[in-house]
């Protein structure tokens, strides 16, 4: 298994890097097979990775991949069953207590559903302050209002009496901008933002997409942006993974995955989006068949190849390690495209 | 190309409480045989009612109020229960909205069928079966998977269970409201590749109605904006996008991101859908509108056609 | 109820809230906000029935309350002649023993629905606790915890309650302690699966993100979004209560100075009243506690039914 180090480009400067994930495996308990054998779901399974600071790192993938597990072991939220994620150097999976609620202040997370992702019991200066009491950042209750106040309108929901409502009188748009305020709120270095979007009708996506990019320049932040929709990723991320069933695939540089893609699996992701756009030129020669296998019982070596047209004679024996192909751009394939 | 289906306007409301919600307020098109049509918009804009009254399925509180709605010569609004019978499943049919998550999850996906033939149709229980069969095939899913119960599926085959049993009767208009939504992009494809490879092979006309303007773009061969209820431009989807005339439509296709390079903001519509229930008397996107002329809050554009084929509900353009 | 596909802007203006348009981004501002108990309260009371079922209680509640003042006699006072029918004199008669049966009904609205409340406080107190602490606690407690319920709800409740009351003697107290004791369980497993599901959603996952603990998720978010399910099945345990002391009292294991609608319906019983022309003594307290059952049954599944995630969507 290569390590983290060893993923990186030579000239990388490991300084700038804010998170290294190294091995990540995180299994699931899912019944028993038999008496005493234990079922797994193998949500991920070995995944390795350098995020740096500043960049919007793009984990895509459809459901099953794993995606927002990894976003959940970043945030805390899930414990990984072996692996490390270093952020800043510092062991995050072993954090306790003070520690841990410190780490809190530098992670945040943008969840996919804006209508469950509020307390129906919290106005929205409630949810914004709430992450700022917890933290004991509030000196007094004006001051809490002022900056909230401010918060929303950074995000921008500029009216006074916004603050004093309850999510269910807000739009889907308003509640995942109430949200980001909140997110913002205790001024994370890092945001994992998981499916941001995709719950929004596509005329309000761009509003909440280019508030992402003001905001990331204005704060400073690095993101990672868990999305199956190769649209939203392409636009916003400069590096994309690419996730299934567990596994990492391939990362590269958001435009040079996007040009062409190398292992089948990205090819078949990247035409599948292209397709939707108006006289998009499909350039793949095969369209996908079959389902995602599932993740309790994974396909034996590379998990994609019962569905891949360009398997060879390994692809059902050895599992393929990711392996640098070019400068910063990975794979994990034996036969390439 | 002949027509089959002519909207003419319809106008459907839901009567509650507090008061008249015009959801669909006087919009009219048609559709022509083996097209493609594709209804876009935001939620509550009225598309999935529209979609509704075609197979005459608005429920109190809601009512159409107005209209006509001719399938083939015939005013569906003015059938009797027999004729709706004939009509609804075996002229035209429809994938709900969240149809995958609506199967019963006490019946197995064959029997589901079977019994959506034989409600329709005078058939035996074995021809229906058979059909049954020839039709989970025909949409890609095994033979075998005939007796599994939906929870056995994957979200993407039961999505194509239920456009099997849309197809049970062999409609000549099938209307697919947000067929894809909620699947992965992988799936989506290919449903979308599914319903184009259905409606050649059953040469079907085809309504499919989205928030998502882009997925529709590949696929339609004319598209209708709808804003609250109303229908802003009409006009085949090559042109649409290449010279779109409305400022709504210009800003939805703004919006988009796969028609914005990355490090360019994205054009978003400020504002949000006015309410239904309130009286408006000029243009129902005027609050949010950038273009807007003096008579624009008074003055209810009609739809127009300004170029042959191109049809426009707005003021600036058509005065 | 009928819910019918109304838009989401159609639903906030039934709830009450006024909706007006703003030309300001992304903003449509909502005058006079409400609080979501609010918010439900106002949505339940426009239903017939919730409205319907709340002034039954209320009416009773009353009855009970102001019993000293309102009942013409009291109710353990030998009055004149056994069986009268009902007249001008004694609204519904008068019993084997020559009581008023009406200024019966009056006191029986008191202690049995003392009882019913006090059960159904009890239930939803340790219920709650329970069921809280079971959701939130190591799996073994929660195990633990659980088999208890297991253990209470199969126990037979009737062979129980009639060797409490042999053993600490029949006072109104002891009835509802065992009541109390037995109600519990289920109300806890209520409890301890909505706990679970809403220790799910994500806003409970960004309270542990701004770093709470599980003390201040518990108390702060997941108690407040359990209440109204909570309210709503202690307002149906008070039927619960009120049917149990009848029955307790009817088999004879009821508190005999305290006249409850179970005492009632067990002296006309034991006085033979059905063959003494005692109609309106064997009728009234029964159907005083029918009413209590739709009563509460009309608010508390109105509250239910409201107060679900369905209604949160948009």
């Amino acid at each position: 298994m290569l390590t983290a180090m060893a993923l990186s480009p030579p000239d990388a400067l490991h300084e700038s890097s804010m998170f290294e994930a190294e091995g990540l495996e995180v299994y699931f308990p899912a019944g028993r097979s038999g008496l005493f054998a234990r079922k797994y779901v193998h949500a991920v399974d070995g995944v390795s990775f350098l995020i740096r600071e500043g960049e919007v790192f793009g984990l895509v993938g459809e459901s099953g991949s794993g995606k927002t597990t990894i976003g959940r072991v970043l945030c805390r939220l899930t414990s990984p069953t072996s692996g490390t994620v270093l952020f800043e150097g510092k062991d995050i999976t072993k954090l306790r207590g003070e520690s841990l609620k410190k780490y809190r202040r530098q992670v945040q997370m943008i969840f996919q559903d804006p209508y469950e992702s509020l307390n129906p019991y919290s106005t929205v200066l409630d949810a914004v302050t709430f992450p700022m009491r917890v933290q004991g950042l509030i000196e007094n209750r004006n001051r809490a209002t002022r900056d909230c106040e401010e918060l929303l309108d950074r995000v921008g929901l500029r009216r006074h009496d916004v603050m004093n409502k309850y999510p269910h009188e807000l739009s889907g748009g308003e509640r995942q901008r109430v949200s980001i305020a909140r997110a913002l709120a205790v001024r994370p270095r890092f945001i994992v933002a998981d499916e941001p979007v995709s719950m929004l009708d596509i005329s309000i996506q761009a509003g909440i997409l280019n508030l992402m990019m003001d905001l990331k320049k204005e704060y400073g932040l690095t993101y990672m942006l868990i999305t199956h929709d190769l649209r939203v990723t392409q636009y916003m991320s400069d590096r994309i993974a690419v996730m299934y069933l567990g596994k990492l695939v391939e990362l590269a540089p958001g435009e040079e995955l996007m040009e062409h893609q190398f292992h089948p699996y990205s090819q078949l992701l990247v035409s599948s989006a292209a397709s939707f756009e108006l006289g998009g030129e499909r350039k793949e020669t095969w369209s996908g068949k079959g389902e995602i296998p599932s993740a309790i019982d994974p396909p034996s070596g590379c998990r994609f190849h019962p569905r891949c047209p360009f398997r060879v004679e390994q692809c059902d024996r050895e599992e393929p390690q990711l392996r640098m192909i070019r400068p910063d751009h990975y794979l994990s394939c034996f036969n390439p495209q | 190309m002949e027509t089959l289906l002519e909207v003419k306007d319809l106008s459907v409301s839901y009567f509650t409480r507090r008061g008249e919600i015009k959801a669909v307020d006087g919009v009219s098109f048609d559709v022509r045989r083996g097209e493609v049509f594709g209804v876009a918009g935001e939620s509550a804009c009225g598309k999935s009612t529209i979609a509704m009254s075609i197979l005459r399925l608005i429920r109190p509180p809601g009512r159409i109020k107005d209209g006509e709605i001719i399938f083939d010569g015939t005013n569906v609004l003015q059938m009797s229960q027999e004729e709706l019978r004939h009509f609804r499943w075996k002229k035209a049919s429809m994938v709900f909205q969240g149809a995958m998550n609506s199967l019963n999850p006490v019946h197995r996906i064959g029997s589901q069928i079977t019994e959506a033939i034989l409600i329709h149709d005078d058939v035996s229980r074995r021809e229906a079966l058979k059909r049954a069969e020839e039709l989970l095939t025909l949409v890609g899913i095994e033979r075998s998977r005939l007796k599994d119960y939906p929870h056995q599926l994957s979200g993407g085959m039961r999505q194509r269970a239920v456009i099997a049993m849309a197809l049970a009767l062999n409609p000549k208009l099938l209307i697919a409201d947000e067929p894809t939504t909620a699947l992965d992009v992988v799936v989506q494809r290919q449903v979308l590749d599914l319903l184009m490879d259905m409606k050649r092979r059953f040469d079907l006309s085809l309504i499919f109605i989205s928030h998502d303007i882009s997925t529709m773009a590949g696929l339609s061969d004319r598209m209708a904006i709808m804003y609250a209820g109303r229908l802003m431009e009409l006009a085949d989807t090559k042109e649409l996008f290449s010279s779109p005339l409305h400022p709504y439509t210009r800003g939805l296709i703004k919006s988009l991101t796969g028609f914005v390079h990355k490090g360019e903001r994205l054009w978003s519509i400020a504002g949000s859908p006015p309410d239904l229930d309130a009286e408006i008397p000029g243009c129902s996107f005027e609050p949010r509108c950038q273009e807007g002329l003096d008579q624009c809050p008074s003055n209810r554009p009609g739809l127009v056609e300004v170029e042959p084929h191109h049809y426009i509900a707005c003021n600036k353009v058509t005065c | 109820m009928r819910f019918g596909k109304t838009p989401r802007r159609a639903l906030l203006r039934e709830r009450g809230a006024t909706v007006r348009q703003d030309s300001d981004e992304n903003l449509s501002s909502v005058v006079g906000s409400r609080h979501r108990w609010v918010e439900i309260a106002v949505a339940v009371m426009h239903e017939k029935r919730a409205v319907a079922g709340l002034t039954i209680l209320l009416a009773f509640v009353l009855m009970g309350s102001f019993a000293p003042f309102i009942s013409p006699y009291d109710p353990f006072r030998l009055l004149g002649k056994p069986y009268l029918q009902p007249s001008s004199q004694h609204i519904l008669g008068t019993d084997s023993l020559g009581r008023d049966v009406f200024s019966q009904i009056i006191w029986g609205a008191r202690v049995s629905l003392f009882v019913g409340g006090v059960v159904a406080l009890s239930v939803a107190t340790i219920g709650v606790t329970v069921g809280l602490l079971s959701a939130t606690s190591h799996p073994i407690v929660d195990e633990i915890l659980m088999r208890l319920c297991d253990i209470l709800i199969i126990i037979p409740k009737l062979p129980l309650t009639i060797f409490v009351a042999a053993v600490l003697g029949r006072g109104i107290w002891n009835i509802i302690a065992v009541l109390a004791a037995f109600g519990w369980p289920q109300m806890a497993r209520m409890v301890r699966s909505e706990a679970l599901s809403i220790k799910q959603r994500p806003y409970v996952d960004a309270a542990r993100m701004s770093g709470a603990g599980q003390l201040r998720i518990t108390f702060q978010i997941i108690l407040p979004n359990l209440l109204p399910l909570v309210i709503a099945n202690a307002i149906l345990a008070v039927i619960s209560g009120v049917i149990s002391e009848a029955s307790l009292s009817f088999l004879g294991l009821g508190d005999p100075s305290q006249m409850s609608w179970g005492t009632v319906i067990y002296f006309s019983m034991i006085g033979g009243a059905i063959y003494n022309g005692g109609w309106a003594w064997v009728a009234a307290p029964g159907f005083c506690i029918s009413l209590i059952g739709l009563g509460t049954t009309f608010l508390g599944s109105t509250i239910n039914v409201i107060s679900n995630p369905r209604l949160r969507r948009r």
